[in-house]
């Protein structure tokens, strides 16, 4: 009797270590998917393609793009480009143009966990890694893979140390670089740190996309601060940005290209 | 009974993309409804296992980037409704255990997702919070129609033997 239930408990014990090494070998294969630079596997692309089809069939039913379309002419986006043009005019510089491709957002199931959508144009409708999508209410997100018919969009609520992105804050015209390194859920705002602006307060003002590895990014805005803290010996602050995008509630969205 | 499990399975599938997409701010829990419901069908434990490890994968490769995480988790989630559940038990009774599986499976990705994507458990539990009414009719429906298909089922047989 005494070799039965030897028997048994080196039975559970052993079951018991399988199972932590599955889990701890899902947990590194999971991530590793995740967080990986690879491309939509062939699969993967022609569920994604056929679950997004379903979904923008529902969504052209039962909304119209078109308003989404008059917005995204008349936004702050918008403005902020005229205004830069007028300011490259002025100094002879060469205009840049944003285009703008319109998607709706078909995937939104991994939101919650991974903070993506997935949205209905690819490749083939001149989408590449690294976009700004935008909303007429500010940033939304970068675009983080494409696949011909659709892509996948790393929402700014994911931005942390590993990355951030610069940002410019309109201080009456004369413009304050920041890193955009942190976003709080619980308040719903971000962080931006590195702030070197001794004299006024930021309150109130713009906050935008620097643009520093593309000109026609620069100017996409952000959101606009809410909050400052002075840090370092009062060097630098840190401010907190609140954006005008209701990251819950997207569907439609614009990528912006300049091709 | 196992097509009429993969019917229901398909039809839940495409409707956690669909809703979310007419409700703003809704987490949809709809195949872990199907997973325990499925689980009061008479159907080999093996093949039942094998068909949500599958659904798990394609679930992952058309909504998620981790592969291979909701196979497990759906296994995981199987074969806990086949240890608690009982088609015979009362419909509040089984309705408390679909809070509970839906839980466990919301934890279980929590948990594995914290490392790259840290969410706020508070912030997650509201969202959750907020689509309790929508799941809760879904899991009803789907129960009501597998409870309607039971009786049909066994009156057929009942009607054979007869013959």
């Amino acid at each position: 009797m005494r070799k039965n239930i030897n028997g048994k408990t080196n039975k559970r014990k052993k079951h018991t270590m399988i199972f932590i090494v599955i889990l701890i070998f899902l947990l590194f294969i999971s991530s590793f998917f995740a967080l990986s630079n690879r491309r939509f596997l062939f699969i993967e692309t022609g569920l994604k393609n056929m679950v997004s089809k379903v979904n923008e069939y529902f969504i052209d039913k039962l909304y119209d793009d078109d308003e989404f379309k008059d917005l995204m002419s008349n936004s702050k986006i918008s403005y902020l480009q005229k205004e830069n043009n007028e300011l490259r005019k002025n100094l002879s510089l060469k205009e840049v143009s944003q285009k703008y491709v319109t998607a709706e957002v078909t995937n939104r199931v991994a939101k919650t966990f991974l903070n993506q959508v997935g949205i209905s144009k690819g490749y083939g409708d001149g989408i590449e890694k690294g976009l700004p999508v935008i909303t007429p209410s500010g940033l939304v997100g970068f675009i983080s893979r494409a696949g011909k018919d659709i892509s996948e969009v790393r929402l700014l609520t994911s931005v942390n140390k590993n990355n951030m992105v610069s940002v410019l804050i309109d201080n009456d015209g004369t413009y304050i670089s920041g890193v955009l390194s942190d976003y709080d859920v619980s308040k719903g705002m971000f962080k931006v740190t590195d702030v070197v602006a001794k004299t006024n307060s930021l309150v109130g003002k713009k906050v935008v996309l620097a643009g520093y590895d593309n000109e026609v990014y620069k100017g996409i805005y952000v959101g606009e601060v809410s909050k400052e803290e002075v840090s370092d010996h009062g060097l630098s602050k840190t401010i907190w940005v609140t954006s005008g995008v209701n990251f819950d509630d997207l569907l439609f969205v614009a990528v912006v290209t300049n091709k | 009974m196992i097509f009429l499990l993969i019917i229901l399975m398909v039809i839940s599938f495409f409707l956690e993309s669909i809703i979310p997409s007419l409700l703003s701010n809704f987490f949809p829990l709809f195949i872990i409804a199907i997973i325990l419901i499925g689980s009061m069908f008479n159907i080999d434990d093996n093949k039942y296992y094998l068909l949500l490890f599958i659904v798990g994968i394609i679930y992952d490769l058309t909504y998620m980037n981790t592969i291979v995480l909701d196979g497990f988790i759906f296994l995981f989630i199987g074969y806990l409704a086949r240890i608690i559940t009982n088609a015979d038990a009362f419909f509040i009774k089984n309705l408390f255990l679909y809070y509970v599986l839906s839980l466990t499976y919301v934890l279980f990705f929590y948990l594995f997702t914290f490392l790259y994507v840290p969410q706020n458990p508070l912030l997650l539990f509201n969202k959750i919070l907020g689509g309790v009414a929508i799941n809760t009719i879904y899991f009803t429906f789907m129960y009501f129609i597998f409870i309607g298909l039971k009786k049909i089922i066994s009156n057929r047989r009942k009607k054979r033997s007869y013959f």
